[in-house]
C-alpha cells in the first residue's frame, strides 16, 4: 500500500487581474491542502473500497444471503467501519482547511481587489437587486462548507465570495478542470457546436454562473451572441463581472433567481448551467426547468452539464459520492442524482422527442491528453460530462 | 440597480470575511475529541509543509546565488520541475503521516487479527 503511483502536479491556475495572489506561505498551505486532497484519493479511498469489497460486503452476504440493496444500506454498514470513518473525517478536514487557507489570501488582498473591481473596464454590465429574496436551499447552510456561502456579502463593493470560490474550486478540482476552471462550460459549448453546427444563438443565458468560469467559454464559442449570466449573490457577481472584464469578455451579469427570472418569454436561444442542479432543491429544480422552457425561443435549446447520475455507476460508488450530502453541506446532492431529469423536463413542457441525456467529452482532458476513469469521492468526472439537452421546436 | 452608479469612494469599507461554516458539523468518530484532533493534526501538518517549503526555497535560492537575501527569496518563483519535486515530497509526507492507517490496512488485507497476535505471543512464550 505504501507506494505512490498516481500523484501528479496539476497545471498552475491561469492568472487574471482578479485572482488572489497568495504570498509564498499561503501558496505553500494551499498547495499542501491540494496535495492532501489528492492523497486522500490515491492513498485512502482505495482502502475504503477494499474494506467494503473484501470485508463488509462478504460479511453481509454471508449473514443475510444477499448483497446490500442500495447506497443507503451500504452507508449503514460503512459508517461503522474505522477505515471509512477516517476517510470521511479527513475529507471534511481537507475541505475546511482548503477554504481557510484561501481566506488568508482573500482577507489580505481584499481592499486591493475591491478597488480593482470598482475600476475595471465595462464591456459588459452588472445589475444587482438587493431586494431579491435569496432561496432557502442556497443560503440555509454554507454549501460545500464554503464560509459565508454563495449569498454572503461582507459589505458594499465586497468581492470576497467570488475571490474565495475562484481559487478554492481550482484547488478542490485538483486542477482537473483546467487552468481557468472552465472545463464544464468549455466541454458543453464544444458539444453544442459540434452537434449542431448550424445553430447560431443570438442570446445565451448561463444559470447559477458563480464567478462566470463556465460562462466565458460560451463567449468564445459564440462570438456573435449576447451572453447573460445570473446568480444570487452580490459579492459573487461583482467578482464575476470584474473577472470577465479583466479577461476581455463581454458578459451581462445580473442578480436573479433561476427559477423566476425577469427576462421575457422566448428571450434566449441557448440556456446553459454547469453542475447547478445539485445545489438547488426538489421544488426548485422543476421550477428551473419550467423557467428554461418559458425563456427559450422557438428552435432554442437548454444544455445542462453535470457529473454522472446514480444509475450510471454501481451502488458503492453511489454511496461514496453521496458522502457529499452528509458531510459537505450539499443537502440536495444525493436526492438530485435520483431525479429522472428526462421525465422532469417533459413535465416542464418540453416534448419527449426533444429531451435527451448525452455525454460531452471533456475538452480540457482531451486537449491535455489525460485519460481517466470516473472515481467517486472527487470532483472531476471521467473523460466526459453528462449533458441534459432540452430543445423547443 | 447597477454597481456602476455607486461612487467608488464608499467601496471596501468595513468588509468582514466569515471563517466559520453555517451547517452543523457531523461527528465522524465515537469520541468527538478525536474528530477535533484530526483537524488540529492536519492544521499542524499544513504548517509543517509551510516550513518545509520556506526552507526548500532558501536552499534553492542560496545554491543559485551563493548568498541568502530576503528580497531574493520573495522574488523567487519555482519552475515546473521544482513544483513536481515538491508534489512528490508532499505525497511521501502524507504517506508517512498516515502510516498507522496503512499498517492497519495491510493487516486487514493479510487477514491478521488481534487474537492471532495474542496466540503467537502465547506460543512463543511457551
Amino acid at each position: 500500500m505504501g507506494e505512490q503511483s498516481n500523484f501528479f502536479y496539476a497545471v498552475p491556475q491561469g492568472r487574471h487581474d482578479m485572482l488572489v495572489k497568495p504570498d509564498r506561505d499561503e501558496l505553500a498551505r494551499q498547495e499542501f491542502i491540494r496535495g492532501f486532497k489528492a492523497y486522500i484519493q490515491s492513498g485512502i479511498v482505495p482502502g475504503v473500497h477494499a474494506a467494503y469489497h473484501n470485508e463488509v460486503k462478504p460479511a453481509f452476504e454471508k449473514r443475510e444471503g444477499r448483497s446490500p440493496r442500495d447506497r443507503h444500506e451500504i452507508r449503514k454498514l460503512m459508517v461503522e467501519h474505522p477505515l471509512f470513518r477516517t476517510y470521511a473525517s479527513m475529507q471534511r478536514v481537507s475541505q475546511e482547511l482548503l477554504w481557510d487557507t484561501v481566506l488568508d489570501s482573500v482577507e489580505r488582498e481584499l481592499p486591493a481587489m475591491v478597488a480593482r473591481a470598482a475600476n475595471s473596464k465595462y464591456l459588459g454590465t452588472l445589475t444587482l437587486n438587493p431586494l431579491l429574496p435569496l432561496p432557502k436551499y442556497a443560503v440555509g447552510v454554507d454549501i460545500h462548507c464554503m464560509p459565508g456561502g454563495y449569498g454572503g456579502e461582507g459589505g458594499l463593493g465586497d468581492v470576497a465570495v467570488g475571490a474565495l470560490y475562484d481559487r478554492g474550486v481550482y484547488l478542490y478540482a485538483l486542477g482537473m478542470m483546467g487552468p481557468m476552471n472552465d472545463d464544464i462550460g468549455g466541454s458543453v459549448a464544444k458539444f453544442v457546436r459540434d452537434r449542431y453546427p448550424d445553430f447560431k444563438p443570438k442570446r445565451i443565458l448561463d444559470l447559477g454562473c458563480t464567478v462566470g468560469h463556465s460562462t466565458l467559454p460560451f463567449v468564445d464559442a459564440f462570438p456573435e451572441a449576447e451572453v447573460h449570466a445570473i446568480d444570487i449573490g452580490p459579492s459573487l457577481l461583482r467578482y464575476a463581472h470584474a473577472r470577465a472584464e479583466s479577461l476581455g469578455k463581454r458578459v451581462h451579469f445580473s442578480q436573479q433567481d433561476a427559477a423566476k427570472t425577469g427576462f421575457t418569454d422566448g428571450h434566449f436561444d441557448l440556456i446553459t448551467s454547469s453542475i447547478l442542479f445539485h445545489e438547488t432543491s426538489g421544488k426548485a429544480l422543476p421550477a428551473i426547468l419550467r423557467e428554461c422552457y418559458r425563456l427559450l425561443a422557438p428552435g432554442g435549446m437548454a444544455v445542462h452539464g453535470d457529473l454522472p447520475p446514480f444509475w450510471a455507476m454501481d451502488e458503492f460508488n453511489q454511496f461514496m459520492l453521496d458522502c457529499e450530502t452528509y458531510y459537505n453541506n450539499e443537502p440536495y446532492w444525493g436526492a438530485m442524482r435520483e431525479v429522472d431529469q428526462v421525465k422532469e423536463s417533459v413535465k416542464a413542457g418540453f416534448l419527449a422527442k426533444n429531451v435527451e441525456l448525452c455525454m460531452a467529452p471533456s475538452a480540457y482532458r482531451s486537449s491535455a491528453g489525460h485519460d481517466r476513469e470516473f472515481q467517486a469521492g472527487e470532483f472531476a468526472p471521467g473523460n466526459a460530462w453528462q449533458v441534459l439537452v432540452t430543445r423547443r421546436d | 440597480m447597477t454597481e456602476r452608479s455607486r461612487p467608488p469612494a464608499v467601496r471596501g469599507v468595513d468588509i468582514k470575511v466569515k471563517r466559520s461554516v453555517k451547517g452543523r458539523r457531523p461527528q465522524f468518530l465515537d469520541d468527538a475529541e478525536i474528530d477535533r484532533l484530526h483537524g488540529m493534526m492536519m492544521a499542524m501538518a499544513t504548517e509543517m509543509a509551510v516550513l518545509y517549503q520556506r526552507i526548500d526555497t532558501m536552499e534553492r535560492v542560496a545554491a543559485s546565488k551563493g548568498v541568502i537575501l530576503r528580497e531574493e527569496l520573495e522574488r523567487h518563483v519555482p519552475d515546473a520541475a521544482t513544483e513536481s519535486e515538491r508534489e512528490v515530497w508532499r505525497q511521501k509526507f502524507l504517506d508517512r503521516l498516515f502510516y498507522l492507517y496503512r499498517e492497519e490496512l495491510d493487516d486487514r488485507m493479510a487477514g491478521e487479527t488481534d487474537a492471532q497476535y495474542r496466540a503467537f505471543l502465547d506460543e512463543i512464550a511457551k
